[in-house]
């Protein structure tokens, strides 16, 4: 069974630094399965819905990890070729990350501006109905074509009448460590310890056996993270 | 047949004006023909961005129509502050030397956005939206904007030798209804009623359309 992977930082292989401590629920699916992890971090659903588009006739199964409405691309020819900041670096997620990206030395003034123009932009033009409204269609776009994808919400908005989601892991570690949510570099797969990684894995291979493709993120089914997951979250 | 019509000014004849008494020299609409022989309800908008006359499909019950004809606008346009914009009327609206800094700081982000934020993925919607569309409603009518567009441009460069967003800047309205003379009016009302009486998909064929016959301040009246 071939099966893709489509989403965010909550479905790639990446963490800060590029440290891999464990493996994330994904790879552990690569470990059994023929998989192809297209995710990206800070990727938006139309980037993504982009590559579904072209490949998913490829596959015999679709694994969609839907990351939150209002994310951005935003290509910067300066950064475009640089191995240091390729190929995320038009990912741009939240307002957060235009200060971040403004701080890159490589810029231009004209980048610069250019980035102060998007900063504009998602401040007084960026409207949540729309958002939510182009994020929905393209939701069920993707569903149109491959009824049979497993879509798994990353955000409390990622699907519609779906609030359970891969945040509330990360927020419930979080408190557990008493860490406020996005204070720190995140050295967690996915965002979450290798223990949830675990019960990830555990639902989504569930679901793939099962033919289902809706799961249940409830709460109950997470656990406590081993005290050592707190050393990957370093303070900004 | 009861007909639902959506879309922009190519479909915003004089009913939906607020001034429903402009103009009233100038000739019936493409859609007044079609009146004639079904009932009618036009919720065109001009200027409006397809994002907002899709919301309108949307929030509109469709199982009470026969046919619904969808005038698909272009892609350069965006629903912002309660209204729809397109770059020239933002220039427009910032020559206004009554704006607030707050109003006239949003005006700004807003052009910019259509100058240096807009791209492939705002296509991309504008597609998506058209084929969510034609997947609710599949027999639903389409006229084509760039068709519609290009066949409105060539009675202004034909006649007129200019474009008609020259026109518009040079402070003049268009007074033709749905921005076609009264004879290409009643062809691209024809075409549209061959197609409704016999079922066919709808192909406008602007090759059909004549040069208009009037003078220019009969078309287009001095505002500014």
């Amino acid at each position: 069974m071939k099966i893709a992977i489509f989403g965010d930082s909550y479905a790639s292989t990446y963490a800060h630094n590029r440290a891999k401590p464990y493996p994330s629920w994904s790879e552990m699916l690569s470990i059994k399965y023929d998989i192809v992890n297209f995710s990206e971090n800070g990727s938006s659903l139309y980037y993504m819905k982009r590559i579904f588009d072209q490949e998913h006739q490829k596959f015999n199964k679709i694994i969609f990890c839907v990351t939150a409405p209002g994310r951005l691309e935003f290509k910067i020819d300066t950064l475009e070729n640089n191995l240091n900041y390729a190929p995320w670096y038009q990912h741009i997620s939240t307002i957060h990350t235009i200060k971040q990206r403004l701080k890159i030395p490589e810029l231009t003034e004209l980048d610069k501006k250019r980035y102060k123009i998007l900063y504009d932009y998602i401040l007084e033009i960026q409207d949540f109905e729309q958002e939510q409204y182009k994020h929905t269609m393209m939701l069920n776009d993707v569903t149109t074509q491959r009824p049979d994808t497993i879509l798994i919400p990353a955000f409390p908005t990622s699907i519609y009448g779906q609030p359970n989601c891969l945040e509330d892991i990360t927020r419930f570690e979080d408190s557990i460590f008493n860490k406020t949510t996005g204070t720190y570099f995140d050295g967690r797969l996915c965002h979450m310890s290798l223990e949830n990684n675990k019960v990830v894995f555990d639902i989504i291979e569930d679901a793939l056996l099962n033919n289902k493709s809706k799961i249940s993120l409830s709460r109950d089914r997470f656990v406590e993270p081993s005290a050592d997951t707190k050393l990957l979250l370093e303070d900004f | 047949m009861k007909i639902a019509i959506f879309g922009d000014s190519f479909g915003d004849d004089h009913i939906n004006w607020i001034d429903q008494n402009r103009w009233l020299d100038v000739g019936p609409s493409w859609v007044d023909y079609l009146r004639q022989f079904h009932d009618i309800d036009n919720f065109s908008a001009g200027g409006s961005s397809l994002y907002f006359s899709k919301i309108r499909f949307d929030n509109t019950d469709l199982s009470k129509y026969d046919k619904i004809i969808f005038i698909a606008t272009s892609p350069y346009r965006r629903y912002n502050f309660g209204s729809n914009w397109n770059i020239g009327r933002i220039e427009t609206e910032l020559t206004n030397k009554n704006l607030s800094p707050e109003w006239r700081d949003q005006l700004l982000a807003l052009k910019s956005y259509f100058l240096y934020v807009w791209n492939e993925s705002d296509l991309y919607f504008h597609d998506l939206m058209i084929k969510d569309m034609t997947n609710m409603y599949p027999s639903i009518l389409r006229l084509r904007y760039g068709q519609l567009d290009e066949a409105s441009n060539n009675e202004c460069k034909k006649v007129y030798g200019r474009l008609l967003i020259d026109i518009f800047q040079a402070g003049y309205s268009d007074a033709r209804k749905c921005h076609l003379c009264e004879e290409n009016n009643l062809i691209l009302g024809k075409q549209i009623q061959h197609s409704l009486e016999n079922n066919l998909d709808l192909n406008i064929d602007v090759e059909k359309f004549v040069t208009p016959p009037r003078e220019f301040e009969y078309y287009f009246r001095k505002t500014v």
